[in-house]
């Protein structure tokens, strides 16, 4: 853990660093510059200290925003990740009113929810969508790209 | 001041403030009740919904939602022995004891009484300090401002989650990515990298719901049984809820001690709100004629940490709108929220809508009443809402998130930079930098900026020896250095 807060730590000042040489190198005026130098000088300098104080073995015990009182579970971070973004292609291919009951329907019988409960939930996301945000809202959701090829 | 507080309660009393109060409220109980997603989580998720709202609707919204998260998070304290939100793990100590004594529903009515109560008096005390507070606040021009800002950095960076120099390293990350898109004095864009996106600079929304909604629906999917088993007691008797709130009221000296508690805990920013109920709790044991009660099912013991909790939220509110410094994680998302609304707390707020402010409270005081009777009629519903799998809240928080990303600037890019910050907020998390620091830095990054500039242009660089100025440099650093004083003289032998 030590190493993963010193490689993020030094991931943060190297994107700064990064902008402000995209800066130099587009030559943006002094008074646009300053600031983010400045910002950026003092990042160096607090993540420098921080590293001090890791090489030290100084580890402040504070709790994290996060709760605690949920357990570690079944599924790894890594793959409860890609479940989240396995949103992005029916919502690009089938548009938020269908891509989204869709992916709770596939997403809840892959983890074995019952059949009745998924479509439960599928068709009532489904309602809520149409109804609040296509209703109520007026939102302007796009149809994705596959289905004004077909509808 | 009378026409503000006249304007304030017609605001209040508007059809659409009264209809969006009644709407957030039973959403932020059921985010309350639900361990694992806090009020951060609720305000993350409902802030794009207030977008394009009036202003003062919009905020209610929001602030009757986040204000009522503590009192239902009172329920699986005391029934499940699990705390709803982080602030209610004080009422567990008592609480779930009481509870398996099968006295669940009189620790319930005790602890909805005291939040309610404690909520009125926050509510109360906030009202009280604004006018006080007004005319300090509006002697200060930029540089204070300016100052303030970067307090309120300070602050926040100290309590968050690891060391104070991780913080600031993650205030700082937030203050550089509100740089992108065109500066606000010279108008010249910058970092933009010939995207259109990036030339109107990164929006707060994605950037909020994807450090505070998607790390909790990571852990929804990878933990996935229902938050509570089936085996705690549920059955309340009305008859013994009455009880409880009948000996709250007994018990009113311990009411009120433990709300002042929380509302001056509430103002100190830096001091953090979770540690607020143990204080009280430790304060109500110590004027306890039965001490060793505590901790086997003292009534005491859950009417402290409840009346800590909902009063504490008049008390943040104070620094928030009136200095513009958010003391804890979830004002720094509420803050977000003001600037989604086009209102920029601190002392500009108090000189053009301190109307807002006196309506906003008093919606803190409907909500907390309402709120804890809708509990104490639903309380038995409420409590099954623990056993939905996690697998099956976990898409449609999901759904709520991309909703809520898409719908502010119809933009599909926005989508995908909100599941973008979510992995930041995994990783900001496992380093223990602060996700809170980073929003705060991202939504005060502009304002410092200008204030800077405009300190600079019309005070030049001697600006922070402006008597003011350096005033709340000294009171700041006092604060901020008091609690490493009172450790090291505690540590003498």
């Amino acid at each position: 853990m030590k190493l993963f807060e010193t490689i993020v730590l030094g991931c943060i000042v190297f994107f700064m660093g990064a902008f402000l040489v995209y800066g130099l190198i587009e030559q943006y005026p002094q008074q646009v510059l300053a600031f983010p130098f400045t910002v950026s000088a003092l990042s160096a300098l607090f993540a420098l200290i921080r590293i001090v104080e890791i090489k030290l073995g100084r580890h402040p015990l504070q709790e994290s925003e996060s709760l605690k009182t949920v357990n570690e579970g079944d599924v790894s971070f890594i793959n409860s990740y890609i479940f989240i973004l396995m949103i992005l292609p029916p919502l690009w291919l089938l548009g938020f009113e269908l891509g989204i009951p869709l992916y709770i329907l596939v997403f809840c019988l892959y983890f074995r929810i019952r059949w009745l409960t998924s479509l439960s939930v599928s068709l009532v996301s489904y309602a809520f969508i149409a109804l609040v945000f296509n209703g109520i809202l007026g939102a302007r959701l796009p149809r994705g790209i596959l289905l004004p090829m077909f509808v | 001041m009378w026409s503000n507080i006249i304007d304030g309660l017609g605001l209040f009393s508007s059809w659409q403030a009264l209809s969006a109060v009644l709407i957030a409220i039973p959403i932020g109980l059921i985010f309350g009740i639900l361990p694992g997603l806090s009020g951060l989580t609720a305000l993350a998720i409902l802030i794009p919904f207030v977008y394009g709202m009036e202003p003062f609707v919009g905020l209610a919204f929001l602030i009757a939602a986040h204000a009522v998260t503590t009192t239902s998070g009172a329920l699986p304290s005391i029934l499940l022995g699990i705390p709803g939100t982080p602030p209610s793990a004080a009422t567990v100590i008592d609480g779930y004891p009481l509870s398996k004594q099968g006295r669940g529903g009189y620790a319930s009515g005790a602890a909805l009484a005291s939040s309610a109560i404690g909520g009125v008096l926050g509510c109360i005390a906030f009202a009280l300090l604004i006018p006080i507070l007004q005319p300090i606040i509006l002697s200060f021009g930029s540089p204070e401002t300016f100052i303030l800002m970067l307090i309120g950095l300070l602050f926040l960076a100290s309590v968050g989650s690891g060391s104070t120099w991780s913080g600031l390293v993650a205030g700082m990350l937030g203050i550089f990515l509100s740089f992108f898109g065109y500066e606000a004095i010279s108008g010249i864009p910058r970092f933009w990298m010939g995207s259109e996106y990036l030339l109107d600079g990164l929006n707060l929304i994605p950037i909020a719901l994807g450090l505070f909604a998607v790390p909790e629906i990571i852990k929804l999917i990878q933990n996935g049984k229902p938050i509570a088993s089936d085996s705690g007691n549920r059955t309340i008797a009305f008859s013994d809820v009455f009880l409880g709130m009948r000996d709250t009221v007994k018990h009113w000296i311990t009411v009120v001690q433990s709300a002042l508690i929380g509302i001056i805990v509430g103002l100190v920013p830096g001091v953090g709100g979770e540690t607020a109920p143990f204080v009280a709790y430790g304060a109500a044991k110590k004027r306890s004629k039965a001490p060793e009660k505590f901790g086997d099912g003292a009534i005491e013991g859950v009417i402290a940490p409840e009346s800590t909790n909902n009063a504490k939220e008049g008390g943040a509110l104070v620094p928030t709108l009136a200095l513009g410094i958010p003391g804890s994680s979830g004002m720094a998302v509420l803050l977000g929220g003001f600037i989604v609304m086009g209102i920029q707390p601190g002392p500009e707020f108090l000189r053009n809508n301190a109307d807002i402010g006196v309506g906003l409270a008093a919606v803190l005081g409907f909500s907390n009443v309402l709120g804890a009777l809708l509990v104490i009629l639903f309380m038995p519903y409420l409590a099954r809402v623990t056993l939905i799998p996690g697998r099956i809240l976990a898409p449609i928080l999901l759904m709520l998130v991309v909703l809520g990303a898409y719908t502010t600037h119809n933009s599909f890019i926005d989508v995908v930079f909100t599941l973008f910050f979510g992995l930041i907020a995994i990783a900001l998390d496992k380093a223990k930098l602060s996700r809170a620091a980073l929003l705060l830095g991202f939504v005060l990054g502009a304002a410092v900026e200008r204030y800077l500039n405009l300190s600079l242009n019309f005070h030049g660089p001697g600006f922070i020896f402006r008597p003011i100025t350096l005033s709340i440099i000294i009171v700041a650093a006092v604060i901020l250095i008091f609690p490493y004083i009172t450790k090291l003289a505690r540590n003498r032998p």
